[in-house]
């Protein structure tokens, strides 16, 4: 009986304090400067212009890589650098879309990941390998990038 | 079960609990309105489901800020003024008899409340006032609020305190006299 009626008056307390801390709560937070805390889960940096002949765009949450081929296989490490601007780690999912050529996280060919995860505040590099099955000139990749 | 002061404390805290948010948020719309400050609603940005208001600035946010929590501030500070008038004016133990028979005569006497009733009253809207005054001071340290509006609000509460104080020793005097 008496156990109930102290769990009875802590929970009043808390309501009570929680009903008093409601305003202030509400006070600091309703009001925000736009842009200070950013909502996207990555941001993409372009190194394109170190490619000569390779074009990038991107057309909502879609992006392409147009590019000239000039061997039979060729790898572009590097093109684009990826950076999670969020507080936490993030896991990257690439998704090709369109297009013969390959996409990958990090510039090692022999480990090509679709997948990555990372921390906060860091940067990965993606890379663009076109295959030698694929003899067309001018090839274009077009890609997503998923958010787990 | 629970404490009947509990009880009360709660009842009296739900119109200066809600008072305050409807202070903020007419505070910002009104300063956004009046001196034409750029901003959205964007939604699910404040308990992931209601929406926040975002400024395209800081200045903007800076004025709005500003503003909304005077007007937070003024709703505090009003709530507490009716309280302490009616503990002075229209306490039931000390109120002036003459002025009693003309609140009945004009059919005004629920302004008479008993010391339970405005005590608890006023503990609720001091606890508000003072917690407003943490807030700009708070506000004012992280830089989003002018310290004059802090300093003026500290001066505020303390003399309301005060007011409070002279009330409660005059219902001691009147009890001991008893």
């Amino acid at each position: 009986m008496n156990y109930t009626k102290i769990l009875l008056n802590f929970l009043a307390v808390v309501l009570l304090i929680g009903l008093i801390a409601t305003p202030f709560y509400f006070a600091r937070n309703f009001a925000k400067v736009a842009g200070v805390k950013s909502s996207s889960p990555y941001l993409l940096v372009s190194q394109i212009e170190k490619f000569p002949n390779i074009t990038f765009s991107q057309s909502s949450d879609a992006y392409r890589i147009s590019l000239t081929k000039q061997g039979p296989s060729q790898a572009f490490l590097g093109v684009l650098i990826i950076n999670n601007p969020t507080d936490s780690t993030q896991t990257y999912t690439l998704k090709i879309i369109s297009g013969q050529a390959k996409l990958f996280f990090g510039e090692d060919l022999k480990n090509q990941l679709t997948k990555i995860s990372i921390p906060s505040g860091a940067a990965v590099p993606i890379s663009l390998y076109s295959v030698e099955e694929s003899t067309a000139s001018s090839q274009t990749v077009e890609f997503i990038i998923h958010t787990n | 079960m629970v404490t009947r002061s509990l009880v009360k404390l709660i009842d009296e805290a739900i119109i200066p609990a809600v008072s305050l948010i409807c202070g903020k948020m007419i505070g910002l719309l009104a300063s956004s309105y009046f001196l034409h400050l750029p901003f959205t609603f964007k939604n699910g940005q404040f308990l992931k489901i209601l929406p926040s208001v975002q400024f395209q600035s800081l200045e903007a946010y800076t004025t709005a800020e500003n503003y909304s929590n005077l007007v937070m501030f003024l709703v505090a500070a009003a709530g507490t003024v009716y309280v302490l008038v009616r503990a002075h004016y229209f306490h039931e133990s000390h109120i002036h008899p003459s002025l009693h028979a003309k609140l009945v005569a004009i059919g005004q006497d629920w302004l008479v409340a008993p010391s339970y009733h405005l005590y608890h009253q006023a503990v609720i809207w001091l606890v508000f006032l003072w917690l407003t005054v943490g807030f700009l001071v708070l506000s004012t340290i992280l830089g989003t609020t002018y310290p004059q509006i802090a300093i003026i609000a500290f001066v505020v509460a303390a003399n309301f305190s005060w007011v409070l104080a002279v009330d409660i020793e005059k219902e001691i005097e009147l009890g001991k006299s008893q």
